[in-house]
């Protein structure tokens, strides 16, 4: 009675956000997923991430307007991608000095992570040709180079969001696109 | 943002070749389908992921409140330190307060207190 016209009710506010998080979930799920698979090349690591990321965007940013989510989302996976990538180097360092302490040891720990092109018979039956290929090119890209490369490309961010994105410059941005597409183009010539 | 997925910006930005513009879409398309290709287990732990992150309540405090948080905290623990003071300095200032009420309610001139250091002077002479 002494309600406003144009105010809605707690429960029906909540109930909307509720849906505009489900909906932009869905929508990018999948991707993020993806993107997380050739980063860790783990599928089980890729769900944490994941979920980690949906978790940490409904919880602290829940209330935020539909276009501020995807760059918050991004960010947030990019944050867990970077923080796994970190723990899992020095798991690798740490194993690599326990098991080897008469061999010199001057690689960076990435020869140590699975490789994510490692796939069974039947996948490489199933899949395509093209679609390994890329797999496997992408997944050797550097991580940074790789993930700012599918956000451009493939997410659709703009230099600007990317960097807030991935936290570093501008022109690291550029850069990284650069050479990720340079060596994209000698590696998948062929098949496109 | 995400509906600006297939609008290519990032052709729109960088200097690229025809060559490169056919790779990217090539490479987006690809990307695609192995979205679309992905297994129903995947989609299903996905899907599952999505609604228990949903359906979890979110922080019901907005951003421009968690400083009033710090404020309240804050306000509350130096309320609690100054009632424990008070308190304290309330017990040791006891006796203290018991001696005045005796000289108060003494028939003595208060005079003789004002001037207790000089005749304890005298005295001594």
């Amino acid at each position: 009675m002494f309600r406003n016209d144009n105010e809605q009710p707690a429960g029906e506010t909540l109930a909307r956000q509720h849906r505009l998080l489900d909906r932009f979930l869905a929508g990018v799920e999948k991707r993020a997923y993806r993107m997380a698979v050739l980063a860790t090349g783990n599928q089980d690591e890729a769900f944490d991430i994941v979920q980690d990321a949906m978790l940490k965007l409904v919880e602290k940013y829940g209330n935020k307007a539909e276009a501020d989510l995807a760059p918050l989302f991004f960010c947030i996976l990019q944050s867990r991608i970077h923080d796994w990538y970190r723990r899992s180097s020095v798991r690798n360092r740490l194993r690599s000095w326990l098991h080897s302490d008469d061999e010199d040891d001057d690689s960076d720990g990435l020869d140590q992570l699975p490789d994510p092109s490692a796939r069974t018979p039947e996948e490489l039956l199933a899949a395509r040709g093209g679609m390994i290929a890329l797999d496997a090119a992408l997944a050797k890209l550097p991580l940074r180079q790789q993930q700012v490369f599918l956000l451009r490309a493939w997410e659709g961010l703009d230099v600007k969001q990317t960097a807030a994105v991935m936290q570093c410059a501008e022109g690291s941005v550029k850069t990284h696109y650069s050479r990720a597409l340079a060596t994209l183009r000698d590696k998948l010539g062929e098949h496109v | 943002m995400s509906d600006n997925r297939h609008e290519q910006p990032a052709l729109a930005q960088d200097a690229v070749t025809e060559r490169d513009t056919v790779l990217l879409a090539a490479v987006r398309q690809q990307l695609d389908h192995s979205c679309a290709a992905l297994d129903g287990h995947t989609l299903s732990r996905l899907h599952s992921m999505r609604v228990a992150a949903v359906s979890r309540p979110h922080s019901r405090l907005s951003a421009w409140m968690m400083p009033f948080g710090g404020l309240v905290t804050a306000c509350a623990l130096v309320m609690a330190v100054n009632v424990g003071w008070n308190i304290r300095k309330a017990e040791t200032g006891a006796p203290a307060a018991m001696e005045d009420m005796e000289i108060l309610a003494g028939n003595e001139a208060l005079d003789l207190y004002a001037d207790y250091e000089f005749y304890q002077w005298l005295a001594q002479d």
